[in-house]
């Protein structure tokens, strides 16, 4: 009950902040992001997996709130926007990248670029316990290889925790089709963790 | 049997290596930096554009168009030029005959 009050007062300041935004006020902008900016890192970051990028993404997706408020309905959530436009920036840069590394060849023959990261390094992300460093890096590289919309699901879910309901409408799928998307993307992780470990016992 | 578990056992602990995770911060500052870039213009009109254009697929395709209209053209004037030099050769015989004619 008192969970549920809370996410009232919270949905009912969001609203106020958002038409203080829409109307120019600044501190409303502030507030937004001192608030949020790690919610959007932390959404950027485990689908990236380069703080570089995600830092590039957050402010994409702030400048993107900023300009375009005034389409924000508040038929969803203001967070559900933010996911929303977090996942479609960051997914707009790994296409980017895929596009980049099929024109490695091209790139490879006018010389070093250090624009361009074909074989991105190792990533270990700042918030996992220090025990599981090791291991939560294998399962990263093994989500990088996974389809996007299982990528996008399985992610929000356990990077950011967000219950399936919220994933459904930041991907604007049914819930089940956020289950299936989940338990499939567990099955692939499982069969190449398999892979892994059969391949460095 | 044995090893098969023990990979098993592998594959859950790195499935779960998860649990617990805190949610990663940005770095200090991120609000200047972000009104930074901002007042910098950074995504102006012109360098969306040039984005746009730089994008292989796009680049690629302006390419193939320019080719495909620069093969055209010069196979079109390919055309008209033997059909002028053909007139004009056609021209130079009827001015020849023309000045060859005995008068009578």
């Amino acid at each position: 009950m008192a969970e549920n009050v809370e996410k009232l007062v919270s949905r009912l300041d969001e609203s106020q902040l958002v038409e203080r935004l829409k109307k120019g006020d600044e501190s409303a902008f502030r507030t937004i992001v001192e608030t949020r900016k790690d919610l959007v890192f932390n959404t950027a970051l485990g689908l990236l997996q380069n703080a570089e990028d995600a830092e590039d993404i957050t402010q994409e997706v702030f400048i993107k709130v900023y300009e375009s408020v005034h389409q924000f309905k508040g038929e969803s959530a203001f967070s559900t926007w933010l996911y929303k436009i977090a996942v479609t920036k960051s997914l707009e840069l790994i296409r980017s990248r895929k596009r980049k590394k099929r024109f490695a060849f091209i790139t490879g023959i006018l010389g070093d670029n250090n624009e361009l990261r074909h074989d991105p390094p190792e990533f270990h992300h700042p918030g996992v316990q220090f025990d599981n460093r090791e291991r939560s890096t294998i399962l990263f590289k093994a989500i990088a290889k996974l389809p996007e919309n299982q990528r996008v699901a399985f992610t929000l879910h356990k990077v950011e925790g967000i219950p399936y309901l919220e994933i459904s409408e930041i991907m604007q799928v049914s819930i089940s089709a956020v289950e299936s998307l989940i338990h499939r993307a567990k099955t692939n992780l499982r069969k190449d963790l398999e892979n892994y470990y059969q391949k460095n016992k | 049997m044995k090893h098969h578990d023990d990979i098993q056992r592998q594959v859950d602990l790195t499935m779960n290596s998860l649990d617990g995770l805190s949610r990663a911060e940005t770095t200090p500052f991120f609000y200047t930096r972000l009104t930074a870039r901002m007042e910098s213009g950074y995504e102006s009109f012109w360098a969306k554009g040039l984005a746009f254009l730089a994008r292989p697929a796009v680049a690629l395709s302006i390419l193939f168009v320019f080719l495909l209209i620069n093969g055209y053209l010069i196979f079109s004037g390919l055309g008209q030029q033997e059909e002028t030099i053909q007139q004009d050769y056609v021209a130079q015989q009827i001015s020849y005959f023309d000045n060859n004619t005995p008068t009578p």
